[in-house]
């Protein structure tokens, strides 16, 4: 009864990794599946029927079979309204167009008006994190097969080729971070890190600590110290170089679930972290110090700094945005983005524009004046 | 016929026959859709508990398994929803391919599972799963369960091997009922007295009371499944009644068809009350030829300073009196505070306080700790959660603590109401003066957020109130509160007859039902009915035919422990033994700086040094003296018995009652009896004394002799016992 472990067998040559059903033809080859605007298959399936049936002899009743239909659509528990969570999102380096990941696929939407220009098929069916290279040329996808592998499928941009798929983790990957054009870590629920040839998909190096699944990856600026997060609680900085851990931090009470580098600030590398203990705490990992620490009124699902550096923004299980300063831990805004847990959200580096994903695979936008408005000044 | 087939003339318009067909589409199809629509409650989570996922060596555990946690038996849906649709990234859940969901493909074992296969991917439950998730896997709830009732609920068979299907039936508040047999866990709770089948269907195994327990989602109803415990038919109905107690037990024997042992002699009798109610051997000065009046015996010694004092001591040891602690984290009264509460109690006791009031004047107590008895109630836990589960424990016999971590499984408690109670104390301050602290909270470990002040099983209270403590004693002590009354009648009646009706008797919950359901009814309304008076109740168990009846079993009822067939021998409690051994040997026991003479039974303080207590095995009062968490003696004591200081120092020391006897001169026989008239409250029977009489005569060195027998008197099951 059990299937045996096959790690490395990426192929679509199994029962449980069939190609998915019900997928439309778009123009350029990429596919439109179920669940992304179209009907239900069954819905499909019963107006095709409908239309077979000869109007001429049945009068009026092909015409009722396709009210049937539409009926169907509205009220069946198999409506095409229902859509997969956004699992992971990225603005790219131009700043116009959006990579978003869900069970769904792969989609690249317009920054502007959020109007989905094309999906990307991708192998894994559980995709849970998409990166840009710093060049902005590659796009990574990290994620795999619940339980079973966690893979990494690269694609150059904006094309949308695939170049390489690689992995063998032996659970999902959660995280990816691009060290530079050939070198991308990887963080799975297999408890794993590694850093891998993106080109060639060879291994390089193993960073073995993580207790339990880990959850987030970032590469310090110096490019030389990894930093990690995890459902263990603990946030951990290792040597790139000789994947030696460097030290462990351990002051949240609850999984971690993301991690975000300071940029362009001066002094020590800070650190930000988002965990379900409510927290979202501050740390200077190279001397390993917890600076401080604000305490949110939901659980923070996402971390991330703005782009000149001056304050942290999370994303929420209660669908709100937090914007916190990190000197005096102060919650400088609040707003509202989705109802339901906002699981992701990039910043635009430029016009610092938010993009958050979440449930039923929405996608909004906040400008900088919205999101970082003060929870008093909400209508 | 032909007629039929005719052409109708002025047909309905075209258009009106698109319209109906379209609304009747509408109709059908909503219809059709509500009805399909797979309900997360009341669908699913049943599913999880039957295939045991959310049982507590699964997934239900306090930390999960396998990084996946389900709250247990489904007590928190929500949560549940949550780690099955949101954590990590909703991985568990796949909405654009369910059947490749980790939430299908584990149990089924299409992906290895630690549990092994659950079911079948064919089966009802993966199918339900898989409409759930292409539903959009929506926590939705279309109805809300009310109740659960199974058929039947009670089945008395008439021999072994007998079988019973039970049938489970939900109701909802949308005024819907559904059979739910298959959904439904039925678990014996001696699973070698019954075995159930896959189709529900229970063989008895064993005669007796066998208790079954249904669950259905957070529901839990208790079975009872009866085979009379001989075959041949018992007529009690000449037995003697004195009140309610016996019509009650009597009933239950004749339907179990157990006879009865007989009645005890006075001297039995004398033995019996006196260890039950002063906690000390009868006087011997009583004459043998005298027909006791029990009624009028009782009555005396419900009266006698010795009552108070033993009672004393049993509520003290209820209420966790101590001395010593009181700093830091140390919980228990200080040096100061222990004796003045202690004092308090037995003054309650001489005066007759209602112990309901008692109890509300413990809940409410503010003041000096060093001053008045009542406020040291609150330094007897060390934090509020702590005093919580101490207070449910006592006075409404629930362990409200299975609720600190996760919802109870098998009662009502939720976390609300463990962190609710908990919020109530919290707002105490417990230095010396005990003293309302309106800003004192305890964190909800789900909400991470304070709890809100909450009545168990009741209602919340208003956020910033400050009167919580009033309002728990009022709803505490009010006379329909169904737990207070019960805990502590059961708990007389523990003491009373070696067994709570509820054991333990701090487990009162509907899966743990009381032997005698009725019996411990009428007790309690008794008890409301009185004013909560204690003697009252002790009286009328000690003045019913039940309690007098001899321990000595017979070949028909020899297993019964339960029942109240024949007395159960309950071994003394340690400062009990402790004063019967001081008084037979005659060589009183040192407890500490205090007077030579000191009974342990007085003794305020468990801490008291005490090396004969020790072996004995006194509960150190830091956590619940009751049974399970202080067993009382084991092979320690009896190695110490056999072989120790305790005995074999002082049975010959100077001044002792055999010393005493030797000098006196007096023959070796009336020492025997002597000795057995103190220790055992009975004179040697014709055959015993026969025994003696030969052994003395053989007996080269008597003083020796007579050593060896005090030692084996003392020893002995008899008077370790009261029986």
């Amino acid at each position: 009864m059990l299937r045996p472990a096959h790690r490395n067998n990426l192929g679509p040559d199994n029962h449980l990794r069939r190609p998915l059903k019900n997928t439309l033809p778009l123009a350029g080859g990429s596919e439109l599946r179920s669940g992304e605007g179209t009907a239900h298959p069954t819905v499909t399936l019963l107006s095709s029927l409908c239309r077979r049936l000869p109007r001429r002899r049945l009068g009026s009743i092909p015409s009722l079979c396709l009210v049937f239909a539409v009926v169907v659509l509205s009220t069946s528990p198999l409506s095409a309204d229902i859509k997969p969570p956004i699992t992971s999102i990225a603005i790219d380096s131009e700043g116009e167009l959006i990579a978003s990941v869900s069970q769904t696929g792969l989609a690249i939407s317009s920054l502007s008006d959020r109007r989905l220009i094309r999906t990307i098929k991708l192998q894994m069916p559980n995709p849970h994190a998409v990166a840009f290279s710093p060049s902005g040329k590659q796009l990574a996808v990290g994620g795999g097969v619940p339980s079973e592998e966690g893979t990494i499928e690269v694609f150059t941009w904006p094309e949308g080729k695939p170049t390489a798929k690689f992995g063998d983790h032996t659970d999902s990957i959660m995280d990816i971070a691009w060290l530079n054009e050939t070198r991308i870590a990887s963080a799975s629920l297999d408890k794993e890190v590694r850093l891998w040839d993106a080109t060639t998909g060879q291994p390089k190096r193993t960073f073995n600590g993580h207790s339990r699944g880990v959850t987030s990856v970032r590469f310090l600026s110096d490019r030389k110290t990894l930093i990690t997060a995890g459902v263990d609680q603990s946030i951990r900085v290792w040597n790139v170089k000789t994947g030696e851990l460097i030290r462990s931090l351990s002051m949240h009470t609850k999984p971690i679930h993301d991690i975000a580098v300071r940029p362009a600030a001066a002094g020590l590398p800070m650190i930000a972290s988002a965990s379900n203990d409510r927290t979202v705490r501050l740390w200077q990992p190279t001397i390993g110090r917890m600076v401080r620490f604000a305490k949110l009124p939901a659980r923070p699902l996402n971390v991330a700094w703005l782009p000149d550096g001056s304050h942290v923004v999370a994303s929420c299980t209660d669908g709100r945005i937090y914007t916190i300063d990190p000197d005096t831990v102060e919650i400088t805004g609040s707003v509202p983005a989705m109802s339901g847990w906002v699981w992701a959200m990039d910043i635009h580096r430029k016009t610092s524009t938010l993009v958050v994903g979440g449930p039923d695979g929405t996608i909004d936008l906040l400008k900088r004046s919205q999101f970082t408005r003060k929870p008093n000044d909400e209508q | 016929m032909e007629h039929k087939f005719q052409r109708v003339k002025n047909p309905v318009p075209t258009w009106l026959k698109h319209a109906v067909a379209v609304l009747l589409c509408l109709s059908v199809t909503t219809t059709v859709s509500a009805n399909d629509r797979v309900d997360f409650r009341n669908d699913l989570i049943p599913v999880f508990t039957k295939s045991g996922c959310n049982a507590g060596a699964c997934h239900g555990a306090a930390i999960g398994r396998g990084g996946f946690k389900l709250s247990l038996y489904g007590g928190d849906p929500a949560a549940d929803h949550e780690a099955i649709t949101q954590q990590l990234a909703g991985r568990r859940v796949n909405i654009a391919d369910p059947d490749r969901s980790l939430l299908v493909l584990k149990p089924t074992e299409h992906v290895s599972h630690g549990g092994g296969t659950v079911f079948d991917i064919e089966s009802e439950s993966a199918r339900l799963l898989v409409r759930w998730i292409q539903q959009g896997a929506k926590l939705e709830q279309k109805r809300v369960l009310q109740a659960i009732e199974i058929e039947p609920k009670q089945f008395t068979a008439q021999k072994l091997g007998a079988e019973v299907s039970f049938k489970a039936t939900a109701s909802y508040s949308d005024g819907s009922s559904e059979d739910v047999t298959k959904w439904t866990i039925f678990k014996p709770e001696d699973a070698s007295s019954v075995d159930i089948d896959e189709t529900q269907r229970a063989t008895i195994l064993r005669r007796g009371r066998h208790v079954i327990v249904a669950r259905f989602q957070n529901l839990v109803v208790p079975v009872e499944l009866l085979v009379p415990l001989t075959d041949s038919v018992v007529d009690l109905a000449d037995e003697p009644r004195s009140n309610f107690i016996d019509e009650e037990i009597l009933e239950t024997l004749g339907t179990l068809r157990l006879p009865v042992s007989g009645q005890i002699a006075d001297a039995e009798f004398i033995r019996r009350l006196s260890l039950d109610l002063t906690g000390r051997l009868p006087r011997t000065n009583r004459s043998a030829d005298v027909v006791l009046d029990r009624g009028k015996f009782v009555d005396e010694v419900l009266a006698s300073d010795e009552f108070n004092q033993y009672w004393t001591l049993q509520l003290a040891k209820l209420l966790r009196i101590r001395a010593g602690g009181g700093r830091g984290n140390v919980a228990g009264q200080d040096a100061a505070g222990g004796p003045i509460y202690h004092a308090w109690v037995a003054k309650q006791l001489r005066d007759e306080t209602s112990y309901a009031d008692m109890v509300r004047t413990l809940i409410t107590a503010t003041g000096d700790t060093q001053k008045a008895g009542p406020p040291n109630f609150y330094r007897t836990s060390k934090n509020a959660s702590e005093h919580a589960e101490f207070v449910t424990e006592l006075f409404m016999g629930s362990r409200l603590r299975c609720a600190n971590c996760h919802n109870h499984p098998l009662d009502r408690w939720t976390q609300d109401d463990y962190h609710g109670l908990a919020a109530i104390f919290a707002k105490v301050d417990v230095s010396q003066i005990i003293k309302p602290r309106p800003r004192g909270e305890v964190i909800h470990p789900v909400t991470l957020e304070p709890a809100r002040q909450r009545i168990p099983g009741e209602r919340f209270l208003a956020k910033e109130s400050t009167t919580g403590r009033d309002e728990f004693a009022v709803w505490l002590t009010s006379e329909e509160n169904p737990y207070f009354a019960k805990a502590i009648v059961n708990r007389l009646w523990k003491r009373m007859m070696g067994r709570g009706l509820v054991e333990p008797a701090d487990d009162f919950r509907a899966t743990n039902p009381a032997t005698h359901p009725q019996l411990l009814e009428l007790l309690a309304d008794d008890f409301v009915q009185h004013d909560y008076n204690l003697r009252r109740t002790l009286r009328l168990i000690a003045n019913s035919q039940t309690y007098a009846r001899s321990a000595d079993a017979t070949i028909q009822n020899k297993d019964d422990d339960r029942f109240y067939s024949h007395a159960l021998r309950k071994p003394l409690e340690p400062e009990v033994l402790a004063d019967a051994i001081a008084d037979v040997l005659g060589v009183a026991e040192s407890y500490g700086q205090l007077p030579n003479g000191t009974r342990a039974v007085a003794l305020m303080n468990p801490k008291t040094p005490s090396r004969t207590l020790d072996v004995l095995g006194r509960c150190g009062r830091d956590e619940s003296c009751e049974s399970g968490s202080a067993p009382i003696g084991g092979l320690p004591q009896k190695l110490h018995m056999f072989n120790g200081p305790l005995l074999n120092d002082r049975i010959a020391a100077e001044g002792s009652r055999l010393q005493s006897l030797l000098k006196a001169d007096r023959k070796p026989i009336d020492i025997v009896n002597e000795f057995y008239s103190v220790a055992l409250n009975r004179k040697p029977t014709d055959q015993e004394t026969r025994h003696w009489q030969s052994a003395l005569t053989d007996a080269k060195d008597k003083p020796a002799f007579l050593e060896d027998f005090v030692w084996g008197l003392l020893n002995s099951d008899e008077f370790q016992t009261n029986h």
